[in-house]
């Protein structure tokens, strides 16, 4: 038997204790076979845990499903709970105006402001020669230069694409690409998400963006809570943080 | 109607996978809260247990004469949180002890093992080859797929066009690495 019909058998585990045998002389007696049963052993690790960062986002997913209508389904039935919740809305409604109209200090800087200390950040790990000739299945590539070009909503299609294989910096910069397109929620759990990885490049520059994205989007408590983390954690941004830290207090 | 399922989970049907996902949560949940609390650890966990159930399905191995889903969920499940619960704090004491059988480590492996740098390397590497070439490699080394199978699967006219597209894939990674060094 050919040794590449040894090593298919050996994957598919269909050999037979004879053929182990062989197959174990081999790896002993032959050094070059030995050293392409370990790069296919690698390989085969490889596959396998790609495939599993692939089907643990998707399960992720479908958590959020299941949480998600669950959260709603607690509400729902007791109806009087809305109406208590309806009568907080509108004693905070009326606080508010009555504040802003007795020209009390309003409360939280306007979500403007903060948008004005965010840039995009630039892409630090995939380097594009200009004129180079692309590989049209060099997705990341394709990804980057979309990236570079600002064309973001493109980008954030084609990081779509990578994303179950090259689970770490390819988050972060999905979730810039979100960050552009307006869509904070989502940018929000990819710069998450790129916390949760392998990814260490990274990571205050993702802490950095995620706190930005709540203050963008109006939620200027976890806002808060993430600059302090982040003022914790490194001197990254060290100036913007406490200038942003001052206009919220 | 179960039949069904584990056909398509077999087959590598993803929904299939959210299916089960979904009808033994709330079990699982409220039997792993046995032995911890954190339910987000246990949401963790109750997710690599499935894809463990998910890779047996794909590659063959799933033999449901002797065990039912939710044996193998529950088990590897208890099995999976013991050994995390036990890296976090080597000194804890669990109750119900027992024998784990070699197999469960087998499967667990990958979810509790960290993965040597050249793995990493691999990994990223396998990203940047292209839609077909991974195509190939996960019916190969994941779905334990043989040439013939893939062929038919691709609509390949040969199982040797099969054989030389995948060492070019091989080619490509082994190309990758070539001026790298890994420290074991």
């Amino acid at each position: 038997m050919e040794s590449n019909e040894l090593l298919d058998r050996f994957f598919k585990g269909s050999l037979t204790a004879e053929e182990k045998l062989m197959l174990e002389e081999l790896i002993r007696s032959d050094a070059e076979f030995r050293e392409e049963f370990e790069l296919q052993q690698a390989t085969r690790e490889a596959v396998i845990r790609n495939k599993h960062k692939e089907l643990k986002a998707f399960l992720g997913g479908v958590e959020e499903e299941i949480t998600g209508s669950q959260k709603i389904r607690k509400i729902h039935p007791n109806s009087y709970l809305w109406k208590i919740a309806a009568g907080v809305a509108l004693l905070v409604a009326a606080t508010v105006l009555i504040f802003n109209f007795t020209g009390t200090p309003s409360a939280a800087p306007a979500t403007d402001s903060f948008l004005s200390y965010y840039t995009a950040y630039p892409n630090v790990v995939s380097p594009i020669t200009r004129g180079e000739e692309l590989n049209p299945e060099d997705l990341e590539k394709a990804a980057f230069v979309a990236y570079e070009s600002k064309n973001y909503s493109l980008s954030d299609s084609l990081f779509t694409k990578i994303l179950s294989y090259q689970t770490d910096y390819v988050q972060f910069y999905k979730g810039i690409s979100k960050f552009e397109l307006g869509q904070y929620d989502s940018a929000i759990q990819y710069f998450d998400n790129y916390l949760y990885s392998d990814g260490t490049q990274l990571r205050d520059q993702a802490k950095w963006y995620m706190a930005l994205s709540y203050l963008v989007k109006g939620d200027t408590l976890r806002g808060k809570e993430e600059m302090i983390r982040l003022r914790k954690s490194s001197g990254y941004k060290m100036d913007e943080v406490e200038r942003i830290l001052l206009e919220i207090e | 109607m179960r039949d069904i399922l584990i056909e398509r989970l077999k087959a590598g049907d993803k929904t299939a996978l959210a299916e089960v996902y979904k009808l033994y949560r709330e079990p699982f949940l409220q039997f792993a809260k046995r032995y911890h609390q954190g339910e987000e650890l246990l949401q963790d966990i109750y997710q690599d247990v499935s894809i463990a159930l998910f890779d047996r399905a794909v590659s063959g191995k799933l033999e449901l004469e002797k065990s039912s889903i939710k044996t193998y969920l529950f088990s590897m499940g208890k099995f999976m949180l013991f050994t995390r619960l036990k890296r976090e704090q080597p000194g804890l004491e669990l109750k119900e002890e027992q024998e784990w059988s070699a197999g469960l480590y087998e499967d667990a492996k990958l979810f509790i093992e960290e993965p040597d740098p050249k793995v990493s390397f691999l990994g990223k590497s396998l990203a940047k080859l292209g839609e077909k070439c991974r195509q190939i490699l996960e019916y190969y080394y994941y779905e334990n797929k043989s040439m013939k199978e893939i062929q038919q699967l691709m609509d390949y006219n040969h199982p040797d066009v099969v054989k030389s597209h995948k060492s070019r894939c091989m080619k490509s990674l082994k190309e990758s690495f070539k001026h790298k060094k890994f420290d074991y």
